[in-house]
């Protein structure tokens, strides 16, 4: 979904914001640059054919979902985010923040070890090839589980 | 009557409410910062455009043989002008399945992302060694 909030700035890259009173129907919301497909537009900051870095910045907004839940509910949820910023002092700090962070780490990790091992562009290349649509799933499925045994190899807790 | 005007101006204040936390979240929590950063190819630093501190720096090398997240230690307050060749400086390393500590090599090229504030875009660098290790090319050395 894309408004005019959040109020990140678009020419600087814009960001979304995760908005709702239940996980199941949240709202991630973009600013606009997010949904123009020229990349010049926005001083550079168009991302619309731009598909990993999409997936970077739902990586962190998807984790923000199952807090709403957590919460118990939209104001609960806005309350406790509010809460945070003041507590810690800033939004970067806040608990709630740097456990989304983790969602959008673990992709960038996963996107490194699928070029690493299929080629730089083996992951945006799956999903633009429109021909290969029929092959996202079970290739991200392979994928996934091939990093997820790497990294249970390497430490043992994943 | 007076139960359902009760009622109604319970809806309302819940409302009201409801616009000032969505208010408040939007003005703590995004039009206050954005990730935009550039290299200073002098000092071989990567600097915040905002002034702000980076709290997470994702840096990754363009084979792939090295990446990772820098991250500001717990009761660190950060540094809005990062030294990407010194270690530790109130960060910590996290290498995920690259396993490797970081280390910026000669003859090599990395993509640098400021990823400070997840609700943001991440901002990126992308910067070239030169045989002795020394930052060379910056697609970004100053702010717009």
């Amino acid at each position: 979904m894309r408004s005019d909030i959040p109020f990140y700035a678009n020419n600087k890259g814009g960001g979304a914001i995760t908005l709702g009173s239940h996980p199941i129907g949240a709202t991630i919301t973009f600013t606009q640059n997010w949904f123009d497909d020229n990349a010049n537009h926005y001083e550079d900051h168009g991302y619309g054919l731009n598909t990993l870095d999409w997936l970077d910045q739902l990586s962190h907004e998807v984790r923000h979902m199952p807090q709403i839940g957590k919460a118990g509910g939209y104001l609960a949820y806005a309350s406790t985010a509010l809460g945070q910023y003041a507590a810690y002092g800033s939004h970067d700090k806040a608990p709630n923040e740097i456990e989304a962070d983790l969602g959008s780490k673990i992709f960038r990790d996963f996107k490194a070890f699928v070029s690493k091992n299929y080629g730089g562009n083996a992951l945006s290349g799956l999903f633009e090839a429109v021909s290969r649509h029929a092959d996202i799933r079970p290739t991200i499925d392979k994928w996934w589980s091939e990093y997820q045994e790497d990294h249970r190899k390497k430490t043992k807790n994943f | 009557m007076a139960q359902t005007g009760c009622s109604n101006n319970k809806i309302t204040m819940k409302k009201l409410f409801n616009l000032i936390s969505l208010a408040g979240i939007c003005i703590f929590g995004s039009s206050c910062s954005n990730n935009t950063i550039y290299f200073d190819l002098s000092n071989q630093t990567v600097n915040t455009c905002s002034g702000r501190y980076i709290s997470s720096l994702y840096i990754e090398k363009s084979d792939y043989s090295e990446y990772g997240t820098f991250s500001v230690k717990d009761g660190q307050s950060g540094t809005s002008s990062f030294k990407i060749n010194l270690r530790g400086g109130g960060y910590t390393f996290d290498p995920g399945s690259s396993g490797k500590m970081f280390v910026i090599t000669p003859n090599s090229k990395f993509i640098i992302k400021n990823v400070s504030n997840g609700d943001a875009a991440a901002s990126q660098v992308v910067i070239q060694t030169d045989s002795t290790g020394k930052v060379v090319f910056a697609s970004k050395i100053a702010c717009d």
